[in-house]
Parts: C-alpha cells; structure tokens; sequence
C-alpha cells in the first residue's frame, strides 16, 4: 500500500456500480461510443450522489448540477460485456464538488472523467455545501491504496 | 433535474455531431473521400457556461486548435438565441485499421493548418 492515490487503480475508489452495455450504445465499428461513456458516467454518478444524499430522491431544495466535465479515452470497449464505474471525490469546495470517475470492462481501464458539479437550488442560485454533507462527502474521497 | 434544461449527456451529443460533421467538412475539402481516413476521440472536455433549454434550436461553431503530428485538437461551441451555452475542446486521433495511431497526409494536414489559421 502506498501513499500516493493512484486514478487508474479501481481500488483506490469508494464507490462502484456496475451497468450492462447495450447494443444501442454501440457505433458502426462495434465499439461503445464515446458518448455512452459519459451516459455511464452520469449514471454512475446519481447512484453516487443517492447513496451518499439519500434525502436528494425526495428534495427540490436543492441539488448538484454538474458544470463540467473532463474525460479521457483510454481504451476501446465492446458490447455486450458489462462496464464497472467506480467513483471517488477528488476535492471539495465551498459551493462544488470535483468527483473523480474511472471506466473498467474486463478489469481494463478504459476511461476516465472528471465531473465538477456545483450546488444549487431549484432556481439555480448557488449554494454552500454544509458541514454535514461536506462530512459524508470526505468520508467517500478517492484512496491511496 | 431541471426539465426545460438539456442534459450533460444531451450537450456531449450535439458537440459529437459538430465534430463529426465538422471534420468531414474539412476532409471533404480537402479532396479526400471518406474511408480513406479515419479518427478516434481520446481526450475531451466540455463545460456549461448556462442553460440550453428545450424547445429551442442551438448553432454550433467549430475551429481547430492545435495540429499535431497523429492529432488534432478542436475547440467548439454550442449558442442558442446567439448566447454561449456550452464549449468544449477535444483531442482526436488519426488511426490506421488497425487502430494504430498514423500521420496523415500532407494534404489533411494543410487542410487543419489552414483552418486553425483562419479561425
């Protein structure tokens, strides 16, 4: 084990969720697009927030919106066999959140994004991430492992 | 989340298609036809700069950013109501059937260069 949080490494993620590809997701060379890759993501990311913010299924106080997104390509996948997302967060600020996202297909790497979402309210104005949820938010960050 | 508002994955869609019809616009310039080449994303980052709202229609404007040897970078952006919605910038690479990374040729090249300088 070592002290330095490696992305590439599945383990040093909290968070892992598993989704089937579809044959819909692929393009004209048999390959998953590269656009399905951030639908995995995204999904990856609302069973992230929902596990970690479970009162965010009933609120419309308040919610993470994401305002940016950076992803690599690392690797070409296939249908049918299934995609594990794993998730971790990579800094926290006062009204934002950066998680840190990695794709695997047969234990491969093969992609990875990072997602910036910001806290809002239902009319968009930001707001600040309180010290509980800043607490539940730590406790998911991205591990050396 | 927001029901009049397009999603992230939504946005990723309409730059894929700028980049897409934008690239063979510029093969097709070129003189070269279209299975004599080929590309693959590797690296791409998009960013919301407000809200792009259903119904509407939305115009994306495309340059290119950087030639490289077996790459290209472009910079791309999607306006409705002729407001900024969203940029995004992607690295592409020119591959053989093979999927191995290849120089193109000249001729593709010239055609990038002379783009990135008039954009």
């Amino acid at each position: 084990m070592s002290n330095v949080v490696d992305p590439r490494n599945m383990h040093a993620y909290p968070f892992h969720f598993s989704i089937n590809t579809r044959f819909t997701e692929t393009d004209a060379n048999g390959h998953i697009n590269n656009v399905s890759y951030l639908l995995y993501y995204e999904d990856a990311r609302a069973a992230f927030l929902l596990d970690c913010f479970p009162e965010l299924a009933r609120s419309d106080q308040w919610l993470f919106q994401q305002v940016r997104c950076d992803v690599s390509y690392d690797g070409q996948s296939f249908y049918p066999d299934p995609m594990t997302v794993v998730t971790g967060v990579e800094h926290i600020d006062v009204c934002w959140v950066r998680l840190a996202q990695a794709l695997f297909q047969r234990g491969q790497l093969v992609g990875q994004c990072n997602a910036t979402l910001v806290k809002v309210d239902a009319a968009g104005k930001l707001l600040e991430i309180d010290s509980e949820q800043r607490a539940r938010l730590e406790g998911l960050r991205l591990q050396a492992y | 989340m927001n029901g009049r508002c397009i999603g992230s994955v939504g946005i990723a869609r309409y730059f894929e298609d700028a980049r897409m019809n934008f690239i063979a616009e510029l093969i097709g310039r070129s003189g070269m036809v279209r299975s004599s080449w080929n590309s693959v994303i590797r690296q791409c980052s998009i960013e919301a700069v407000a809200d792009m709202v259903y119904p509407g229609k939305v115009t994306a404007g495309c340059s290119i950013l950087r030639v490289g040897n077996t790459s290209y970078q472009g910079g791309y952006g999607i306006f409705q109501n002729g407001v900024c919605v969203a940029l995004s910038d992607a690295t592409l690479v020119w591959i053989d059937d093979d999927y191995r990374p290849i120089v193109p040729l000249d001729l593709v090249t010239a055609t990038l260069k002379k783009e990135m300088l008039r954009s």
